[in-house]
């Protein structure tokens, strides 16, 4: 047998061993406890993501609207609490102006002599007197 | 997109793509479905290439945790999905390799040689051959037993084989007739 047969041959038998290890290979099975852990860590994984992607319910929005801006709910809550207030305010004031302008004495004087400028018949009758 | 009871049932007609495309959308039944289907190849290959059935198991988590969280990234036009997966395994075995010594025989894990050789006997090649022939290729350097295994073992192409270790076809051409020399030539010192 010469060199380069001997070398197929050789070769031969690699391939013929490659192919039966390959087929004892192919019965290899991973640990029933690795497959175990993993379907069930990613499927936890998958359902944690799951319930992150859920809709919120509206009053969860408005709790994590207000959460991350906070600041702007309280400027916005001042703003709203601050327009009754002002208009309270304002139509006290507007109230009590009237009510200081019925008691001022000029108006009672005006009054006065708006009613005494007319004089009664008696009086009229007197002034013809002698 | 196959159904919930297709996928329970476990058909082997649903293709990967279409469990893919399902895992997409969060169906947890897919996912179960192709770990099924892919676990054991990837555990080998990694067992295989690492020498340790701890950090075979380790990193086949980790692939098939990826499996899920880059599903989107995977595309049916480009590689299979054994293809794919195969390629998640070998980056993150060099990554471990990387930080590691050079395995030698006398590191290779009794456990792990037994899990592989522990199946029926072959007819015409014995054990002992076997075995030695396992012990072989786990002293070969990374790349060539990554090649190796690839093309003999897993059963990919060449082209597949060089997708997978992200190299050129020529040079996996090479690392397998290197490999193949190497094997060739610790016969010739073992028989003598």
């Amino acid at each position: 047998m010469t060199d380069s047969q001997h070398n197929e041959q050789d070769q031969r038998q690699l391939d013929a061993a490659l192919l039966a290890l390959a087929a004892k290979e192919q019965q290899h099975q991973a640990p029933q406890a690795l497959r175990l852990a993993i379907a069930r860590d990613v499927q936890r994984a998958m359902r944690a993501q799951s319930a992150n992607n859920q809709p919120a319910s509206v009053l969860q929005s408005l709790l994590d609207w207000i959460s991350a801006h906070w600041w702007r709910t309280v400027s916005m809550g001042s703003m709203v609490a601050a327009i009754p207030l002002l208009t309270g305010a304002l139509l006290g004031y507007q109230l009590t102006s009237e009510q200081q302008s019925l008691d001022d004495p000029a108006i009672d004087w005006l009054a006065s002599y708006n009613t005494s400028s007319e004089p009664t018949d008696q009086e009229a009758a007197g002034d013809l007197l002698p | 997109m196959p159904t919930a009871t297709q996928m329970d049932a476990g058909s082997d007609a649903i293709p990967d793509e279409a469990l893919m495309l399902a895992l997409q959308q969060g169906e947890e039944q897919a996912f179960e479905s192709l770990l099924q289907r892919h676990l054991d190849s990837i555990h080998r290959y990694l067992l295989r290439q690492l020498g340790n059935a701890a950090d075979a198991d380790e990193l086949s988590q980790e692939t098939f945790t990826r499996l899920w969280t880059q599903a989107s990234r995977f595309n049916p036009a480009k590689a299979r999905l054994s293809t794919w997966l195969h390629r998640i395994a070998h980056n993150l075995m060099v990554d471990r390799l990387r930080g590691q010594r050079t395995v030698s025989v006398a590191d290779v894990d009794d456990h792990a040689t037994t899990e592989i050789l522990d199946s029926e006997r072959h007819d015409s090649i014995s054990d002992a051959q076997l075995e030695w022939l396992n012990l072989a290729l786990a002293e070969l350097p990374a790349q060539q037993k990554a090649a190796l295994a690839l093309v003999y073992l897993q059963g990919f192409s060449n082209k597949e084989a060089a997708l997978i270790m992200d190299i050129g076809l020529r040079a996996l051409e090479s690392l397998l007739a290197r490999g193949r020399r190497t094997l060739h030539s610790k016969a010739g010192e073992s028989a003598q």
